[in-house]
């Protein structure tokens, strides 16, 4: 069965019949090709509700960002997004540390084979589907209150609507990675109490 | 005889329904035995009324339950005013036992009330959060220590059964809404006591 993770590709020079689209078509339900960052980006805003794997050419053409600046603005709207940065040049001559600060998944060469760029590609799937915030996210999606109304009050005055927590979360703030944190711990809590056994 | 005090900010901006729900629970308690109750509400929580009435009352055991927000060394009205903090009013709470459910004022402000000559502070150490579409459980396990102390049980008591309150909600609701479990637990681990150098609390009751 496809998974239902949607692929992103970002790249000038890619089209439906490259190998790894092919690849990539036979094992997700849709992948979709932007040949510029700002029909991506678009893309990707839109799609924020939806699990994404982005596939992101360092080097666009003509006047269009860079995958520095592309990595940027995907982290403007989300810290959960899988994206690995895919390229030509030489990782060696390239600044990283954006990368490491904007959480790029992985840094791949466009001459590796195929099968080791989908096997990066399926271990960001694995991340996704296993990740606490990842979770969490797709949990307050399905939350009946109306986002604009406060869902949760601290005691100290602050309060949050689904649509703030949702944002906290996506942005991994200090209170964003504070709901996971609570989640973890609420799993050992309950193992601890011997109220969930871990499977074999 | 009046010998509780119930603190509610019930205007509150965020939280002033969920004070007051609270507050009426708490009342709900006392109504059940001979406790009289004296309530004040948010306009006129402030560091007059309260030591006024906490003076008249400090003779003997009494309780103060405060339901508003709170900081480290403070309890506060409108989320900024404070009524109760370590510059206001500590000295007077002698003989109180003083049962909050606010944010972080089991940091500071408990020890030192109980340093000034309360008998308790019962509190929570951390921010503190309610969902607002359980408010009924957050009701109930916010004032479970209160009813067991009501009903003369010991502090070593209410703490265990508040604990196990938290434990029943976390258990019940962990499959279906783990964030709401989760916040649960996250309240009943900031939860703290403060008592008197040497005292033991399993025989400390009001």
């Amino acid at each position: 069965m496809k998974s239902n993770i949607i692929i992103v590709v970002i790249d000038d020079l890619i089209d439906e019949r490259s190998p790894l689209v092919v690849k990539l078509n036979q094992e997700y339900e849709q992948v979709s090709i932007f040949n510029n960052s700002v029909e991506g980006l678009k893309f990707i805003k839109d799609n924020l509700d939806s699990k994404t794997i982005v596939i992101l050419d360092l080097t666009l053409s003509g006047d269009d960002d860079n995958g520095h600046i592309v990595l940027e603005k995907i982290r403007a709207n989300s810290f959960l997004i899988p994206v690995l940065i895919w390229t030509a040049s030489d990782e060696k001559q390239e600044p990283f540390a954006d990368f490491i600060n904007n959480r790029a998944f992985a840094f791949i060469k466009q001459s590796r084979p195929v099968k080791d760029i989908l096997k990066i590609v399926n271990e960001a799937a694995i991340s996704l589907e296993t990740d606490v915030a990842s979770s969490l996210e797709d949990w307050l999606m399905a939350q009946p209150q109306t986002k604009d109304k406060p869902y949760m009050v601290a005691i100290n005055g602050k309060s949050f609507t689904v649509e703030e927590m949702l944002n906290e979360i996506r942005m991994q703030s200090l209170i964003g990675k504070e709901f996971s944190y609570k989640l973890n711990k609420l799993t050992i809590d309950l193992l601890t109490r011997n109220k969930e056994k871990l499977d074999d | 005889m009046i010998n509780t005090i119930i603190a509610c900010d019930s205007t509150d901006v965020t939280l002033g329904d969920f004070f007051l729900a609270c507050a009426t629970h708490a009342k709900s308690i006392f109504d059940k035995i001979p406790i009289m109750v004296l309530e004040i509400h948010s306009q006129h929580l402030n560091e007059i009324n309260i030591g006024l009435k906490v003076s008249s009352l400090n003779h003997q055991n009494f309780i103060f339950a405060a339901y508003s927000h709170g900081g480290e060394d403070c309890l506060v009205v409108g989320a900024t005013d404070p009524y109760v903090s370590n510059v206001l009013n500590h000295t007077i709470f002698n003989n109180g036992f003083i049962y909050t459910f606010s944010c972080s004022s089991g940091k500071t402000l408990g020890a030192l009330l109980v340093n000034q000559g309360a008998k308790l502070f019962i509190g929570y150490n951390k921010v503190i959060y309610v969902i607002l579409s359980e408010v009924a459980i957050f009701v109930e396990c916010a004032n479970e220590g209160l009813r067991i102390l009501a009903f003369g049980g010991s502090v070593g008591e209410a703490l265990a059964g508040m604990t196990e309150k938290y434990n029943y909600y976390i258990d019940a609701l962990y499959f279906k809404d783990f964030f709401t479990a989760s916040t649960l637990m996250e309240n009943r681990d900031a939860l703290v006591a403060h008592t008197g150098e040497g005292v033991d609390r399993d025989l400390l009751t009001f």
